[in-house]
């Protein structure tokens, strides 16, 4: 009985061992993004049709701000390799299901983490200069087996190059904290993607930068932003080939960008 | 066809016939002890081939085997799980047995194209066997499982996935009243509890390109924290075919890796071994 007892402390002491729960990494700015998210469903401001060419004037100078030329097919590029490791690591690439419909699947929070170092502004054989580069870091959490909705992480003098098909190449640069709040499954084909981009800090091409807070929304292929109303609140700005499509408190119009007049369509 | 048949039922025969001479451990008064999921031993140089168990045994104090089920389990999952344990009485009695056993298990979690990732778990238990009367014993056991899944691979958490369960840290108590009815026939009542239940972590890093690392992190816990079951049963002990068999009710524990099935459910119970 005396090898009993120092036997049983054993096997209790061996009950607290192992290694630590994962801790899962918290998004940053939840409230502004919850914000933002409703301003884009709900715009608060109201659209004039009369203050047509004010408002065409302020959303162009906003759209040239926020490089969409080349930042959305960035941004579906690191969410396509998010999609690829949760999709090999058999977790959930959807925020609206869970990674299995078996309720009695195990209890599954994990978090996956991106890095990728950006291309920079001169190609260069050999491996990539992080240095002189920069990187992008994306962070995305799956809670009890759903994907959240906010993807986050941070770029770091991120010198990317993009190569939109049938132009020529754009040096764009990126930094600052960057949050994709998923409107949608994560999919390999970036026309698919569906999210909100959401940055503060510094980004812009080589010629002109810009500080502060951006943010616009892709869904497959289409892009909306938020313009800032004179008299308070925001309208969404929805870009089209030769239109403009604006969502308002006040309904739903359509602006010609060669006639320079808008009409209410809802 | 029918000669080949003929063989192996010659063969079976003959290997049955051949084992009589051979002995499984007894008391001092000539009884066979039961050496599953207890503190006794098959006994040395003895070789027993059984449903749950492959057993060797080195001295009458220790024995090496491995579980036939976890490697049969590759027939139905997609992973292979190799394991090994060993079973070391450090103390026996007349009426009181302790025996250690340290097991081995790993099974490959990533996708077998993809660089490996394995899920490791170490099952170490502590078993005590208690002859509180002629034809009477308690045998109890405590476990401790330790899991975890690493690589720089990838992990795949379906792999993970045992029909809702999974090898993660656990402590586990579990008893078996034995009733000796006759010199081999007994009546068992088994028990068995988890008191703790921890989670599986995992984490995997890799490169996908030049550009671009990926790293996994996560955890995996059993819907159910403290599974439980309830079992009755009959066990016959003759020299050299041991038959264990009986039901119950509540979570299936998988024999050896004492993985819980997140289900309650009637629970078979049935073990057959030959001891050479």
């Amino acid at each position: 009985m005396k090898l009993l007892a120092p036997s049983v402390v054993g096997l209790v002491v061996a009950a607290g061992c192992g290694p630590d729960p994962v801790v899962l990494p918290t998004p940053p700015m939840q409230t502004e993004m919850a914000a933002l998210v409703a301003a884009y469903e709900s715009p608060t401001g109201t659209f004039d049709t009369t203050k047509a060419e004010d408002t065409l004037m302020r959303a162009q100078s906003r759209l040239e701000e926020l490089q969409l030329d080349w930042l959305p097919e960035l941004m579906s590029d690191v969410l396509a390799r998010v999609d690829s490791r949760l999709d090999e690591s058999g977790l959930s690439d959807d925020p609206a299901t869970l990674t299995d419909t078996d309720p009695d699947r195990p209890i599954i929070d994990a978090y996956a983490t991106v890095h990728r170092i950006c291309r920079g502004w001169v190609d260069s054989a050999g491996q990539p200069d992080e240095a002189s580069n920069g990187s992008i870091e994306i962070t995305a959490v799956v809670e009890d087996g759903f994907l959240s909705r906010d993807v986050w992480g941070t770029a770091t003098n991120c010198h990317a190059r993009m190569s939109p098909v049938g132009n020529v190449a754009i040096d764009g640069f990126l930094d600052g904290t960057v949050i994709l709040h998923l409107e949608g499954a994560l999919t390999q084909d970036v026309s698919q993607a569906r999210f909100l981009f959401y940055l503060t800090g510094s980004m812009g091409v080589a010629s002109k930068m810009a500080s502060g807070s951006f943010d616009f929304r892709f869904i497959e292929g289409k892009i909306e932003y938020r313009l800032q109303q004179p008299d308070g609140g925001d309208i969404v700005v929805i870009i089209g080939v030769t239109t403009l499509g604006v969502r308002a408190s006040n309904g739903t119009f359509t602006c010609d960008l060669v006639t320079r007049t808008c009409g209410q369509t809802g | 066809m029918r000669r080949a048949r003929a063989t192996a039922l010659v063969l079976v025969v003959a290997v049955m016939v051949a084992t009589v001479e051979a002995r499984a451990e007894t008391t001092e008064d000539g009884l066979p002890l039961l050496d599953e999921r207890t503190a006794y031993l098959i006994g040395a140089r003895q070789f027993k081939i059984g449903v749950l168990a492959l057993e060797y045994g080195i001295t009458d104090r220790l024995s090496v085997g491995s579980d036939p089920p976890a490697w049969a389990a590759r027939a139905f999952l997609p992973i292979l799980v190799p394991n090994l344990h060993l079973k070391w009485q450090f103390y026996e009695n007349e009426r009181l047995a302790l025996t250690g056993v340290v097991a081995g298990y790993g099974a490959n979690l990533a996708e077998d194209n993809l660089p490996a990732s394995w899920l490791l778990s170490f099952p170490l238990s502590l078993f005590a066997s208690v002859r509180v009367a002629d034809r009477f014993w308690i045998h109890g056991d405590g476990t401790y499982i330790f899991a975890r899944a690493t690589g720089s691979g990838n992990v795949d958490v379906d792999r993970a996935d045992v029909a809702g369960g999974a090898a993660t840290r656990a402590a586990q108590l579990g008893t078996m009243l034995e009733w000796r009815l006759t010199r081999i026939f007994s009546l068992t009542a088994t028990g068995r509890y988890q008191v703790y239940t921890g989670p599986l972590t995992f984490n995997a890093s890799g490169m996908t390109d030049a550009f671009t690392t990926v790293n996994v992190a996560g955890t995996l816990s059993p819907r159910v924290e403290h599974p439980w079951q309830a079992l009755a049963g009959v066990a016959f002990l003759w020299k050299h075919f041991h038959l264990i068999a009986g039901g119950g009710y509540g979570y299936y524990f998988i024999p050896g890796m004492d993985i819980a099935i997140p289900k309650k459910t009637f629970i078979p119970d049935l073990s057959l071994s030959v001891i050479l």
